[in-house]
């Protein structure tokens, strides 16, 4: 066993001694994660984190609509008071908040008055939920105030709403969202399980084949054979070598997710943890691949096209690309053949659909499968000659 | 000792190995010598455990080395024709991997790479990367790999294959001192000279076969080839064909413009009695050097060829 863990170790050893393999491990990933993340629709945030746009429209306009819109700037919204023809006009409005004429009267005679948000069609209801929420803190917070100045003897009817003080709200509103999310994967929470599972399979596929082809046209398998370790070691040595590495792009890429989704807002869902496990067992069920591939091809520059070759299709159909969602059902059945398509449907399972590390486990035996299927074919092509 | 009986090998109809029997006796160096193709590469790959052979068995100190391969590699080096080294990494990694597949670690590992390092006169370039070496330098530092965990058995397979004379020199003085320690050396070559100057006995190989072994004496011997007789003079090569191939006692080598060698057969009237009659004759020489019998002259009685060919 110790010459197993020799062999995987050196290869580790190996391979990051290669700059441009370690720039396509670790640098990549990130700079096309963050690339596609942004330009697939930027943050992952949460619901409830989220900056959201919303225009106002304030027919009243007096002190009562005005204090409502003044704690609605306090909320995390990028609000836009718009007259009403001007909100008739623009195109930028995604959802409109509509304070009705005499909002003040009604609410100090204590009739009811409604405020009406209309969301723009095919916006993000997620967002529009959040909007919904943060107008009703808003509006919470501003009744409290108005609760608190009448404790204090204070008519508004005739003083009106007294200014904001220092001292802390009488109504505090936290909102979450219960139950799961069930949109697509958009932004970030598509690209860094995306380009995670793609480069991943990219360094396992390239780099790790077309080093197992060098080392044997250099006559380092034969030299390997020649010493006191079996053919099942040397295989099983390459196998792990080639999971170490891709364990260790797995680990920096998840470390990083995790610092980014605690200093920003990404969120990506269930946990980066589970996505590491759900990694890992990719990254083992791939890297017998490699080493099926540089046991198929005589020259390392073939080994690496091929794998290059194969990497792309796998990512393009297996859903690391674009989600798997968008995608036509024939096309969805195809990436189910796929191990790239199954460490997709588990990430976004865990991203953007709540899933737990348990209800995922049917997919992560599924790539085991994979892995004893490419071990078998790597047991079978690794030649030394 | 390293003994090896029936050994066969074919790639689909090219008997690569051909039934080889031979024997390699502790603290000897045994040259293995032949032509490009002739099998001397497949048979080492049998010996060290790299190809299963069709038939035939190799056993080293009795052990069978596809029963008991962890056993007999532990006591083997395996020098490859190829330089089968990580350019990548340093001289000491490279070491320090391979010693450690041969269960060498911590201290011990460091003091026999800096021991080893500097046997084949490395010890200053232990850290730099393999990619900056010279040819010769590679070459010493794959001979270093198989000498690294001190094997019982260090096979050499053509380890002076293209670099300079002074490197290939090196290597032969290594490998002259590995098996003064009592290391058993088998050294394949299709050098005449390295195998005449290095080796205690010699088996010579084409197509796969053994066509004889022993020590240069016995080679020489066995083949009925005296002292060669180096002509050289203003004749051409049509003429001293006809005249030297017709005098008893001598076999025709080679005749080139101005050259020709021959060998004078130990069965014959000798040397004392040919030499006169070659000086004799029509043909104008100028120089005539005489030389031990070779390798080369019982190459090309064995084979009816030079081993070049």
């Amino acid at each position: 066993m110790r010459s197993v863990f020799i062999i995987a170790l050196h290869d580790l050893r190996v391979t990051l001694r290669d700059r441009s393999a370690v720039m396509w491990m670790f640098l990549l990933p990130l700079v096309f994660a963050t690339f596609f993340g942004l330009v697939m629709g930027g943050s992952a945030g949460a619901p409830t984190d989220a900056t959201a746009h919303l225009t106002v429209v304030d027919l009243d306009g007096g002190p009562m609509s005005r204090a409502l819109l003044a704690e609605l700037q306090d909320e995390r919204l990028e609000v836009v008071e718009l007259d009403p023809d001007e909100a008739a006009a623009s195109k930028e409005k995604i959802r409109t908040l509509i304070i009705p004429e005499a909002f003040g009267h009604a609410v100090l005679s204590g009739t009811q008055s409604i405020l009406r948000l209309e969301k723009e069609p095919n916006t993000s209801a997620e967002a529009a939920l959040v909007v919904q929420a943060r107008i009703v803190r808003a509006a919470t917070r501003l009744i409290g105030r108005m609760i608190s100045a009448e404790s204090n003897g204070i008519d508004l009817q005739i003083s009106g709403l007294p200014e904001r003080s220092e001292a802390p709200s009488m109504v505090t509103v936290e909102t979450s969202f219960a139950g799961r999310r069930n949109t697509a994967p958009s932004g970030f929470s598509q690209s860094v399980p995306g380009h995670a599972t793609m480069f991943v399979l990219l360094i396992a596929l390239t780099y790790g084949a077309s080093g197992l082809a060098s080392e044997r046209r250099a006559g380092i398998l034969r030299r390997l054979v020649t010493s006191p370790v079996s053919r099942e070691q040397i295989i099983a040595g390459k196998i792990l070598g080639r999971l170490v590495v891709a364990g260790l792009q797995v680990t920096v890429l998840m470390g990083v997710a995790a610092v980014a989704q605690k200093f920003t807002n990404l969120d990506f869902g269930t946990g980066v943890f589970q996505m590491w496990v759900v990694l890992m067992v990719y990254a083992a069920s791939i890297a017998p691949l490699g080493v099926a591939l540089g046991g198929w091809f005589n020259e390392p520059e073939r080994a690496a096209n091929v794998g290059l070759l194969i990497t792309m299709a796998m990512a393009a159909f297996g859903g690391c690309w674009w989600p798997l969602e968008f995608v036509s059902r024939p096309l969805q059945i195809l990436a189910l053949a796929l191990p790239t398509g199954w460490t997709m449907r588990s990430l976004h399972g865990l991203t953007s659909f709540g899933h737990t590390l348990g209800e995922i486990t049917p997919s992560l035996g599924i790539l085991v499968l994979f892995g004893f299927l490419f071990t078998v074919l790597a047991i079978r092509s690794l030649r030394v000659e | 000792m390293i003994k090896i009986e029936g050994l066969q090998k074919s790639y689909g109809e090219i008997k690569a190995v051909d039934g080889i029997d031979l024997e390699v006796h502790d603290g000897e160096i045994f040259g293995l010598l032949g032509p490009n193709g002739a099998g001397k590469t497949t048979t080492i790959s049998m010996i060290s455990g790299v190809l299963k052979p069709d038939a035939g068995r190799v056993t080293i100190d009795d052990a069978d080395i596809w029963l008991e391969p962890k056993k007999v590699k532990r006591s083997l080096g395996v020098v490859p024709q190829e330089i089968a080294v990580y350019e990548d990494l340093t001289a000491r990694d490279n070491l320090s991997f391979w010693g450690s597949l041969h269960a060498l670690r911590g201290k011990n590992l460091r003091g026999r790479i800096d021991d080893a390092l500097g046997r084949v006169g490395l010890a200053d370039r232990a850290d730099s990367l393999v990619k900056t070496f010279s040819g010769g330098m590679k070459r010493r530092l794959n001979l270093c790999m198989g000498l690294l965990h001190r094997p019982k058995f260090l096979l050499l397979d053509e380890p002076t294959v293209g670099i300079d004379p002074q490197a290939r020199l090196s290597i032969l003085e290594i490998v002259r001192e590995v098996a003064g320690a009592g290391t058993t050396v088998l050294y394949t070559t299709h050098y005449m000279e390295e195998a005449q100057e290095l080796c205690d006995r010699i088996a010579i190989i084409d197509h796969g076969k053994i066509l004889t072994i022993g020590t240069l004496d016995e080679l020489t011997r066995q083949s009925g080839e005296g002292e060669v007789l180096k002509l050289i003079g203003s004749f051409d090569e049509m003429t001293a064909t006809r005249f030297l191939s017709g005098v008893p006692g001598v076999k025709l080598l080679r005749v080139m413009e101005d050259t020709a060698m021959v060998s004078v057969r130990t069965d014959g009237p000798g040397l004392l009695a040919v030499l006169p009659s070659i000086l004799e004759s029509d043909l104008t020489i100028d120089d005539v050097s005489i030389q031990k019998p070779s390798l080369q002259s019982v190459f090309i009685s064995l084979t009816g060829r030079e081993l070049r060919d």
